[in-house]
């Protein structure tokens, strides 16, 4: 298709191919779609932005909330809640003895309990409303468990995490704010990795 | 929410199911606009699967490399096929750089080859957004409309499911315009289109990103999007630029 030079000449250029009809479009998006974000950010951003800089929202199992609290009593006997942990990076893994990629990664869990011990709090949630609870001890032994395992008899860890699939694993940062929602299981390398993520400089 | 599907004894993760699913479907249908265009369908199947392959080695290999350090002990944990530890935007520009290379090695137009795409990726994101929907990877903005969804005792936004409604009206408009004055004119209008829909749909997650004191990042990036796909527009309808280079654009 060759246009011919002469043909503007008889013919009116169409409004589509004349500059001053795409500067026009394109001004009245930049001013409309500026005028909008400016809208969205004192409909939405600014809501979300406390005084001091931090985020505001309600807590959630989804990363960027707040994680949602509880209070669970451990094994050994002794009473916990999430909240106790302000302050240091917390890693939640929701298990059952029956369940299998829990028993395989549980290992990788307990070394990196170990070599972050001043650092980091690993609390293994039992979703024993679906486990055996006689059979919980044994199974702690046999895979030598020393960090803290909580007992869920009443899914209130489960239900406020949503818990639907084992294992879940879930990164909360230090300043109790969800980093990541995982179900599957992860090995020694990515949670290593995923640790330095947790801390904030602030 | 449902995060998990279950059949039987079986339990899929609903939103890694949905974005198969939408990889799938996508690639079918980008392949036929592709046909229609005098691109061979084959080409698109091939440059999708090099794409995927090489994305997800990239993903993997980026995360990695990014954290080397907790890989020494043990480097064959950086073979796991669990679907963590990958680093997805890293890994997507990979996955482009791929398909560049086999698009020039096959002579595929690049503009033409975008074109058939927009039409596969509009509708990948709709599946992919009601996957994510069901998922539940991230809260909409808290409401009281008659359509909210509860979720955990809240009601909300389910603003996945509206992106998934603009994606569909997208893809109806993009398949009524058959007007393709030259390659890459289809792709342009799904990135303006697109982007109009970001643009307003943003507001109803819960926790957008922002930059600044508040700005929406989503927001930001669309506009730019936008403006530079017009100016594309411009550049290619302008009655100046017809008439200097017709067919080689």
């Amino acid at each position: 298709m060759s246009v011919d030079a002469n043909a503007g000449k008889h013919h009116p250029i169409p409004f589509y191919r004349t500059l001053w009809f795409w500067m026009a479009i394109i001004s009245l998006t930049l001013i409309l779609g500026g005028v909008w974000i400016i809208v969205s950010k004192s409909l939405v951003g600014a809501n979300m932005v406390t005084t001091d800089g931090a985020i505001r929202l309600d807590p959630a199992p989804v990363a960027g909330h707040p994680a949602p609290d509880f209070e669970l009593v451990s094994v050994d006997g002794e009473t916990m809640r999430l909240s106790d942990f302000k302050g240091k990076p917390v890693i939640l893994n929701f298990w059952a003895t029956w369940c299998g990629p829990c028993r395989s990664e549980f290992p990788e869990f307990q070394k990196a309990a170990v070599d972050n011990a001043d650092r980091l709090v690993i609390l293994g949630i039992n979703n024993t409303s679906t486990d055996n609870p006689d059979a919980i001890p044994e199974f702690l032994e046999e895979m030598g468990i020393t960090f803290p395992i909580l007992l869920d008899n009443d899914r209130e860890a489960v239900d406020a995490y949503n818990v639907l699939g084992l294992p879940t694993t879930i990164f909360i940062d230090d300043q109790g704010v969800v980093h990541e929602v995982f179900t599957g299981p992860l090995n020694k390398a990515y949670i290593e990795s995923k640790i330095s993520e947790l801390k904030s400089d602030l | 929410m449902m995060p998990t599907i279950l059949i039987g004894p079986i339990a899929l993760p609903t939103y890694p199911l949905f974005l198969l699913i939408a990889y799938w479907v996508g690639l079918w249908l980008a392949a036929v606009q592709a046909e229609k265009m005098g691109i061979d369908g084959d080409h698109v199947y091939n440059a999708g699967l090099y794409g995927l392959i090489a994305g997800i080695i990239g993903a993997r290999l980026w995360f990695v490399l990014e954290h080397w350090e907790n890989y020494i002990p043990d480097p064959m944990q950086a073979l796991s096929l669990s679907r963590s530890a990958l680093a997805p935007a890293e890994g997507a520009m990979v996955a482009g750089f791929v398909v560049l290379i086999y698009l020039q090695r096959n002579k595929v137009s690049l503009g033409t080859f975008l074109d058939a795409g927009a039409y596969g990726l509009t509708l990948a994101l709709a599946i992919a957004n009601i996957g994510a929907f069901l998922g539940g990877d991230a809260l909409g903005a808290i409401t009281t409309v008659p359509w909210a969804v509860e979720i955990s005792g809240t009601f909300r936004h389910p603003f996945q499911l509206y992106e998934a409604v603009a994606c569909v009206i997208i893809l109806i408009v993009l398949l009524l315009i058959h007007y393709r004055p030259w390659p890459g004119f289809t792709f342009s209008l799904f990135i303006i289109l697109y982007g109009f829909s970001r643009l307003a749909l943003e507001i109803f997650k819960a926790r957008p990103d922002i930059i600044g004191n508040g700005y929406l990042t989503v927001q930001i990036v669309a506009l730019i999007a936008i403006i530079v796909a017009l100016a594309v527009m411009a550049h290619k309808f302008n009655h100046n630029t017809i008439k200097s280079s017709s067919e080689s654009l």
